[in-house]
């Protein structure tokens, strides 16, 4: 059988049909986050994610929720608005960029827990609560944030790189 | 023997993965992705059958001798028993 790590190299349009059927019995499917849009919560093949099986009408402001695009592509980002007519504003954690019109039924499962290496975060605990909430209420200033983050981030890969 | 219904095999792009199910959460995370020799046994053990039949299976499929058949039968045998993923 072949290493494990193969199936970090799959997208989420390659796993969304086994996603998909899993969901639809009821379980709970964990999956590797891949890609840097949910920054700084959820890290590139690092981290996991728990999904659930969700209707889009009863997700809220807050939630990290999976959903389809128009064009077809899956993601997981965060919802940090609804509008009149029912549809969601998403935006990744580790993004600038609104993406507004995603009707309920696009939703295909919301975030129930998170893996954080090997460190158990559930959504329904007081930390997350508080993480999503100040990330929801803070995306006017997340720009300065992520700039910051992101320096940060290559000032300690320079340091890496020269102790070795 | 064969295999539990606690293990499923599915199409991802363009691999044959086994995926274990458990009561209630399938982890995609660890999942197995199987070379040719291993989706073959683990599609025969679908069915019920033995450990005699599994080496045939492989004599008749692969060029190899009857000791590698032997060896690689029971490794794979002793791997998915590990994990408990059989039915004696």
């Amino acid at each position: 059988m072949k290493k494990e790590n193969k199936l970090n190299s799959y997208s989420m349009q390659e796993l969304a049909p086994v996603i998909c059927e899993f969901l639809g019995q009821g379980k709970k499917v964990i999956i590797r986050a891949k890609g840097n849009s949910m920054l700084p919560l959820i890290r590139n093949l690092k981290d996991r994610v728990v999904l659930s099986s969700c209707r889009g009408e009863d997700c809220s402001v807050g939630d990290a929720v999976m959903y389809r695009r128009q064009n077809g592509q899956y993601v997981l980002h965060r919802i940090i608005g609804k509008a009149q007519d029912g549809s969601f504003v998403f935006m990744g954690d580790g993004q600038t960029l609104r993406e507004e019109g995603i009707k309920p039924e696009q939703i295909i499962a919301k975030t129930d827990a998170i893996y954080r290496a090997d460190r158990y975060i559930s959504c329904q605990s007081p930390s997350y609560k508080n993480y999503a909430s100040f990330w929801v209420k803070s995306t006017f200033c997340r720009k300065l944030y992520l700039k910051q983050f992101s320096l940060r981030q290559k000032i300690k890969q320079k340091i890496k790189k020269i102790i070795g | 023997m064969k295999l539990t219904d606690k293990i499923v095999i599915r199409k991802i792009g363009n691999d044959t993965v086994a995926i274990r199910i458990d009561a209630d959460m399938v982890d995609l995370t660890s999942a197995m992705v199987l070379n040719p020799t291993s989706q073959l046994l683990f599609e025969a053990l679908t069915q019920d059958t033995d450990e005699e039949k599994l080496i045939e299976l492989l004599l008749g499929s692969y060029d190899i001798t009857r000791e590698e058949a032997e060896k690689d039968v029971k490794a794979f045998l002793t791997y998915l028993g590990g994990k408990d993923l059989l039915i004696l």
